[in-house]
């Protein structure tokens, strides 16, 4: 990298780019005809395209919400985003075939050696579609499928026909209509009766183009009395210009079933991160969302589970992290829909150096849902006065046998606890570092090892010069 | 910026989520219809409106509309000749509206209770409690059952300067409270308890917000909320912190108590912190009647109706604990008292 790009990304890692190859990229822009192109170019059956055109007329009617950091949102220009850039005319499953500077940033980012250590299977996208993908044989054997999103409509298309969609519907929100209508990539997994993914699988995402929209929609399926654990990383360069990042994941765990769904969003800061995310949790299932957000301009993203059979259970751990110029505006949601359902929340934030994280989140209890119980806790620490922090939850409750308890707390780093540090040789930066990684020990516990390595590195990256 | 001039919030806003604008206007939400005030009475004796308030442009649409509505306002100076203030705003008019401003200059107390068998009751209360002074107040929403209640409060409390506050909400079948005290001084206080009772079908909304804006300030928040049969109780809080309020301590606690399969209650408890060296919690909880506490008392002689009542009492009652001035605590609690035996004998 020059000197020059260098001092552009300054601390974020993960800030170079490749020059663009693309061997097809759309004009700037939204309109029908580019929803149509994109469902043409993949040759898709009627019923997505209908899906995608009705969904861009919904996006279009629907106004931006009035919530949030309005000012942020209202800066996008949909106009300059570019919708659908294919850098690689196939998904390969052997790294050889990956066109090679690709193939470097992939091995930059340390994705082929996390998978021969310890993935289940990756897959890898790059700008709107996935250039890599692999699953380990004795999966296969045991029936899991496990493809990118477009492979996954063209091999299972009743599959797909089935389940998309009926956990985000296009008209949930803005920007799940915008998925719902530009979508390219993501993951598709199913996971048969009764099988245990032991080892975790997982997709990178990855944005090199300026500018650059990348709308990944993820569909998982986990079937009765099976298990998952599903790893979803993503880095951009870091521009001067803003680049949009909008995707969709749907799951749905069946009787018994468990899904952990792990992210660690470390998006450069020029990226609009919006995303929704949704479970479904049917009797005795349990659905898991381990989301961390460190990058990213402005990240809205409220994970969420929908409890809709007797005894599920949902988990959601995030932390945030909102430095100069960031707000992260995350949270979690949960609707208790059926008897004898469970839920835990622990939100955990940082604001420094005029950053603002923003807890967001929702709580539901329905009028059959008796005997179900909650607990939410936000941590906020605040590193320096010109940062912020908000909490925005909200309860509701409907039925009078269920136990809901939400505690928050927002305060500055302990005096004490700093003085204790420094009195055992450590820097005040040192001290503060450990500090930080001890607030956001809850949740790096819950991650597979190497994610919890690199996001401690990332922690104490982000905390250097913090002091003075 | 004038009434007729503003946009209907929508359900997006956190404030009218659960009780929309159009729910309670009192008639067609664009107009403004002139509508007569409310007798005020101070220690027994009636207060006439003396004067016009200043419009304020700013308004948010509630305080908007009352302020067009009727722009007399009626001015109490309260001092420390009385042990404890009575202010009754009363009314049997279809609709009535109500401006009261208070300025306390001194260390004092206050009752202060809303009744009448109208339809719709609009009351905006402002106050100053100036520098060095310290009020205790209590509040009695008794209105009839079918009344339609819009209410708003605002208390500026000025540096080195207390309120305590506490209201016992139990009147108006469909009730929207938007209650904001800044802390403009350092080394203000706030202590705010607030004890709600939802039964039949009563609809019970109270947004609370909390603005710090100096620091050394702190503030106490309790909300207590029974829900029985249908009915509905609402608290969303706001609690606020702004740049440069070092030394802040604050903290808010919103509880729920649901005692039928019917009841409804949300908690909307938030925080916007924009200084680093203070502390700020918030806590919601909601839960319902707890099995052992029934029993126990059922194994003593009381009917499974006493027992609630009693455990009902008991939760609301410790809303009202930090109250120090012993006539405005026995003020909210006989009434609190009176309430629930009538539901007995019912």
């Amino acid at each position: 990298m020059s000197d020059e790009a260098m001092n552009a990304v300054g601390d974020y890692r993960y800030g170079f780019h490749d020059p663009e190859n693309a061997t097809i990229r759309f004009d700037k822009g939204l309109s029908e005809k580019v929803v149509r192109d994109i469902s043409k170019l993949k040759d898709e059956p009627e019923w997505m395209t209908e899906m995608r055109v009705k969904a861009y007329h919904h996006f279009v009617s629907r106004p931006m919400p009035d919530w949030g950091n309005c000012n942020m949102l209202e800066s996008i220009d949909f106009d300059n985003v570019t919708y659908f850039l294919r850098s690689s005319n196939r998904t390969e499953n052997d790294w050889d075939e990956v066109p090679d500077d690709i193939k470097n940033t992939f091995n930059r980012l340390g994705i082929p050696e996390a998978e021969q250590k310890w993935l289940g299977g990756v897959t890898a996208q790059y700008e709107s579609e996935a250039v890599y993908h692999s699953i380990r044989e004795d999966l296969e054997e045991q029936g899991v499928i496990f493809l990118d999103m477009d492979s996954g409509l063209k091999e299972h298309p009743e599959l797909v026909k089935k389940f998309f969609g009926t956990v985000i519907p296009y008209a949930d929100n803005k920007f799940s209509a915008l998925n719902t209508a530009v979508w390219s990539g993501g993951s598709f997994i199913y996971v048969p009766k009764g099988v245990h993914v032991e080892m975790p699988v997982q997709a990178y995402f990855r944005i090199n183009a300026k500018n650059m929209g990348q709308f990944e929609r993820t569909l998982i399926i986990v079937d009765e009395g099976s298990s998952l654990h599903y790893v979803e990383g993503c880095t951009a360069p870091t521009y001067s210009t803003d680049s949009l990042h909008s995707a969709v994941v749907e799951l749905i765990a069946m009787k018994d079933a468990k899904i952990r769904y792990s992210t660690v969003q470390n998006w450069s800061a020029n990226v609009y991160n919006l995303v929704t995310k949704r479970g479904v949790a049917h009797e005795n299932a349990v659905v898991e969302w381990v989301d961390g957000n460190i990058g990213s301009k402005l990240t809205m993203k409220y994970p969420a589970v929908v409890l809709k059979g007797e005894g599920a259970h949902a988990e959601v751990i995030s932390v945030a992290y909102a430095g100069e110029g960031q707000h992260q505006d995350a949270g979690a949601k949960v609707h208790h829909l059926a008897p004898n359902t469970t839920s835990n929340i622990l939100s955990k934030s940082i604001s420094k150096n005029g950053g603002r994280s923003s807890y967001r989140g929702l709580l539901k209890v329905n009028p059959m849902a008796h005997g179900c119980r909650s607990k939410v806790v936000c941590d906020a620490l605040m590193l320096d006065e010109d940062s912020r922090s908000d909490t925005y939850p909200t309860m509701e409750v409907s039925n009078s046998t269920a136990d809901l308890e939400h505690e928050a707390s927002v305060s500055k780093i302990s005096g004490n606890q700093l003085f204790y540090l420094m009195s055992r040789g450590f820097s005040e930066e040192e001290a503060m570092g450990l500090i930080v990684n001890g607030f956001f020990e809850p949740f790096t516990r819950e991650l597979p090892m190497e994610y919890a390595v690199e996001l401690n590195k990332l922690l104490e990256l982000e905390m250097e010069g913090s002091i003075g | 910026m004038s009434y007729s001039k503003m946009v209907i919030p929508n359900r997006s806003n956190h404030e009218w989520r659960y009780t929309p604008w159009e729910k309670i206007h009192p008639s067609k939400v664009e107009t403004v219809p002139a509508i007569k005030s409310a007798r005020v009475q101070l220690n027994g004796k009636q207060i006439e409106a003396q004067s016009v308030r200043d419009y304020d442009s700013n308004a948010e649409i509630s305080r908007m509309f009352l302020q067009e509505t009727n722009n007399s306002m009626h001015s109490i100076t309260i001092d420390e000749s009385q042990d404890c203030n009575f202010v009754e705003i009363e009314s049997d008019e279809s609709q009535v509206v109500c401006h009261v401003h208070i300025t306390v200059e001194s260390s004092t107390a206050l009752q202060i209770i809303f009744k009448g068998n109208c339809n719709w009751f609009g009351i905006h209360i402002t106050s100053d409690i100036k520098a060095n002074s310290n009020l205790i107040v209590g509040i009695l929403n008794d209105l009839s059952k079918e009344c339609k209640l819009l209410r708003c409060e605002d208390w500026n409390i000025h540096r080195d300067s207390h309120l305590t506050y506490g209201e016992l909400s139990i009147g108006g079948g469909y009730a929207k409270s938007d209650i904001r005290t800044t802390l403009s001084g350092s080394n203000a206080g706030l202590i705010q308890s607030i004890a709600v009772i939802t039964e039949e079908k009563r609809h019970d909304d109270h947004h609370i917000e909390i603005l710090h804006k100096s620091g050394h300030t702190n503030s106490s928040l309790t909300v207590n909320s029974s829900c029985s049969d249908r009915g509905h109780a609402i608290g969303t809080g706001l609690l606020m912190i702004e740049e440069n309020c070092d030394g802040t301590d604050a903290g808010q606690v919103f509880k729920n108590l649901l005692l039928s399969d019917r009841a409804r209650a949300e908690s909307l408890p938030e925080l916007e912190v924009l200084s680093d060296d203070v502390s700020a919690a918030h806590g919601a909880a909601s839960s319902p009647i707890d099995e052992n506490q029934l029993h126990y008392l059922m194994a003593r002689g009381f009917t499974p109706k006493h027992a609630k009542s009693l455990i009902v009492e008991g939760f609301l009652v410790s809303s009202f604990s930090k109250i120090s001035d012993d006539n405005v605590r026995l003020f909210l609690l006989d009434s609190l008292n009176k309430h629930l035996n009538q539901n007995l004998e019912d």
